[in-house]
């Protein structure tokens, strides 16, 4: 596999990020928050200009690439709007939800006026049949109603590459979450030293570290994955992805709000944000538990070909030994 | 679920708690009322329960209590919860405060404990400081002696129901910065004097739980002293031990009553066992230790440091307990638009509040490691 991501998608990377910062970075999900109808025309205005959506992520290695650095440097960001939903769109369509199989029926961003397809975790395709109102309510401020009827007569698409690109869009969050923890134990004075300097600080921050790490090689194989395999194989590695997401998820906002201390819980602070706002794409279209059991689900009915299949190796090892 | 705490000469709270619930209904401070409307009802009710002979055990009678201990105190917040109360707003800083104001400026109690008993007042705990948290003895705040008393000026933060609170004990230098511990006074100011002012923060949750408190030029009489000039550290130590201690018992009432409540919704969720499990477990260590404790506050013990092993406790059932209301409540929690879901996300923010507040859970392991093992001091490498 190639874990290294080519330069045009760094640099497409770059260019959103940049976008995205002169408008006001994290604070237009602020501004967005007051004013949620306005996030069309608004991101319409910053990436528009800037081609991204003229990115084909079905047709190379490259484009999927540069989709997926767009997506994390919006989440850089915490740029609240379904960039990944339309990078992954369908033909003919202009995005894609994923909605959920259970409980109350929402879905994060479902709000905004699209031509959607929708689909499921499993994979299943899904028509969406009524987009209602966002809810508003302070840890789903993006999340609206929506009503889906499961279709197993429409094609089946793209469903591994929204759930890969919102990981992507994840990872940003996190590993901002992760930068700007960093800069604030680096500057906050306590005792007389910077409380980066405690062991306590390093040991939690390394752990912050070492997941954020493992997610963004995790985010690349799949990346070569989607490329490289079929829908089937590519499903169950993005559900994994997925999975491994929402673990670094906690981990990285549980030790941010930590060591932020009592400013972490003051909404004027960005980690107080990116706790906030993530939350949406944490828990839908299916929480930690019920993404684990899909993903046990999916193994069982698709297998997975990973790089190194224990299986396999299992089976060779065993043979040796006869 | 009061077993443990012997009833001496109290009435038996759970009793006429369980009696009156149905009547009290509209005074209860419910944990899903919204903040402001829970300060409103919490006054109500503790203004009944002391008018009822209730409230005000554990407050010797000099200071407008009935008599008893800490132990009976325990036993109403242990009772409230366990007859669907919500825990009263006040009892936090009257644990905290009350205890110092009785241990060193009784006159002051005298005069100040009957107001929060009979549910007309409330106070607040002025002693982080935007430069001062983990690291209090750094903190900044002055009071300059004068003729008749003292000027103080400086700034608190993360002030609970500062907004709500008629007075603030408040913790600041009265000598050379340098002096650290050594240079610290707790006072006791009127939140209405002229050159106060608060201003409520916004929380994650969106509730204004904590404030800003600036101090301009505020006058302080000369008997609003508690304890020593220059010994706010020693008043301040002490009633750390009832802000860990203390605390820690009406957490884990109010956490045990939540939990049940989960028991009782949970339903076929796929990790519901192991999850309650987990809280459960964690939850009952907290509340056998914190008997334990509340026991020795009673029996007038100095428990120092220990304390800090309630504190550490407390923040793991906090954390167990709320991270099981939150994975097996999801939709709940994320976005459900009534009142009981608003409570569950700010109980849950709250609960992760708890390994700051009280002194962060890495400082509460530096005292367990240094203080009660005695193990040598982390090395400063600057
Ligand atoms: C909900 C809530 C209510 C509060 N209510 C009050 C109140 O009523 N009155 C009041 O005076 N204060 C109150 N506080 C403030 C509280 O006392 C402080 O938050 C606490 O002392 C920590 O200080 P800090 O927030 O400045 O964090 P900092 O001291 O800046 O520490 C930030 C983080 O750094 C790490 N850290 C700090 N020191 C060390 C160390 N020595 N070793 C290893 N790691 C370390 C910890 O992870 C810590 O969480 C409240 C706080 C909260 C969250």
């Amino acid at each position: 596999m190639n874990n290294t991501v080519s330069e045009e998608a760094t640099e497409l990377g770059q260019a959103v990020g940049e976008a995205i910062d002169a408008a006001g970075g994290v604070d237009l999900a602020r501004e967005f928050e007051r004013d949620p109808a306005a996030r069309g025309d608004v991101v319409e205005g910053l990436l528009g200009p800037l081609g991204i959506w003229e990115i084909a992520p079905r047709e190379d290695q490259v484009q999927l690439e540069a989709a997926a650095e767009a997506c994390r440097a919006a989440g850089g960001r915490l740029l609240m709007y379904p960039i990944a939903e339309r990078l992954a769109r369908p033909d003919g369509k202009d995005a894609i939800l994923l909605v959920p199989t259970t409980g109350r029926r929402v879905a994060v961003h479902a709000d905004l006026d699209l031509n959607w397809a929708a689909a499921t975790l499993r994979g299943d395709a899904a028509r969406l049949t009524r987009r209602g109102p966002l809810i508003g309510e302070k840890l789903a401020k993006f999340v609206a109603e929506i009503d889906t009827e499961i279709d197993e007569d429409l094609p089946q698409e793209n469903v591994e590459l929204v759930i890969t690109l919102q990981s992507w869009w994840l990872l940003g969050v996190l590993e901002r979450a992760l930068a700007d923890t960093v800069l604030y134990t680096n500057e906050r004075q306590q005792f007389g030293r910077r409380i980066i300097t405690f062991q306590g600080t390093q040991f939690r921050l390394s752990d912050v570290v070492v997941a954020v790490q493992g997610l963004s090689e995790l985010a690349k194989y799949t990346l070569w994955s989607i490329a490289h395999h079929g829908r089937s194989t590519a499903l169950v590695d993005a559900v994994a992805l997925r999975v491994s997401a929402l673990q670094a998820a906690d981990t990285v906002l549980r030790a941010g709000h930590q060591l932020h201390g009592a400013m972490g819980f003051a909404d004027e602070t960005n980690i107080s944000q990116y706790s906030r706002h993530s939350q949406g794409y944490r828990r839908l279209p299916e929480g930690e538990t019920r993404s684990e059991l899909i993903l046990a689900e999916l193994i069982s009915r698709n297998g997975w070909t990973s790089l190194f299949p224990i299986a396999a190796g299992a089976a060779r090892r065993d043979a040796v030994r006869v | 679920m009061t077993e443990g705490l012997d009833v001496k000469t109290r009435p038996d709270f759970l009793a006429w708690l369980t009696e009156h619930a149905a009547e009290l209904a509209d005074i209860n401070p419910r944990p899903d009322d919204e903040l402001e409307t829970r300060v409103d009802k919490s006054f109500a009710l503790l203004g009944r329960l002391n008018a009822e002979g209730l409230a005000g055990w554990g407050w010797a009678e000099e200071f407008g209590g009935f008599g008893g201990d800490a132990t009976d105190r325990a036993a109403l917040y242990d009772a409230l919860t366990e007859a669907g109360f919500g825990m009263p707003e006040q009892v936090g800083a009257l644990e905290v405060l009350g205890s110092a104001l009785t241990a060193f400026a009784p006159e002051l109690a005298r005069r100040m404990l009957p107001a929060v008993l009979e549910g007309r007042e409330l106070w607040c705990q002025g002693f982080s400081e935007p430069e001062a948290g983990s690291d209090l003895a750094s903190l900044r705040t002055t009071a300059k002696q004068t003729a008749d008393g003292w000027i103080i000026d400086g700034q608190k933060v993360w002030t609970s129901l500062g907004h709500r609170s008629r007075w603030c004990g408040v913790l600041a230098r009265t000598g050379d910065p340098g002096g650290r511990h050594r240079t610290l006074t707790l006072f006791w100011v009127d939140l209405e004097s002229p050159g106060v002012t608060v201003r409520p923060l916004q929380t994650t949750t969106g509730e204004a739980e904590f404030s800003e408190v600036f101090f301009d030029g505020v006058v302080v009489p000369a008997d609003h002293v508690i304890g020593e000039v220059d010994g706010g550290w020693k008043v301040a130590m002490h009633l750390l031990q009832y802000e860990r201690g203390m605390w820690a018992w009406q957490r884990q009432a109010i956490m045990h009553a939540a939990l049940d409540d989960l028991v009782a919704t949970a339903g076929g969720h796929p990790t519901a066992g192991d999850t309650i499990g987990a809280a459960y477990v964690a939850l009952a260590a907290l509340r056998v230790r914190s008997r334990q404790t509340v026991a020795r506050l009673a029996a007038g013990e100095r428990l120092g440091p220990e304390v800090s092993i309630d504190k550490t406790l407390l923040s793991t059932a906090e954390h167990a307990v709320n991270d099981a209301i939150r994975a097996l409540r999801v939709n709940d929690f994320l976005f459900g638009d009534d009142a009981d879901s608003k409570r569950i996300r700010g109980e849950w923010y709250y609960s992760r509040a708890a390994s700051v507040y009280g002194g962060a859970v890495e400082v509460q392991k530096n005292i367990i490691a240094e203080h009660v093992l005695g193990l040598p001091r982390e090395d400063r490498r600057g």
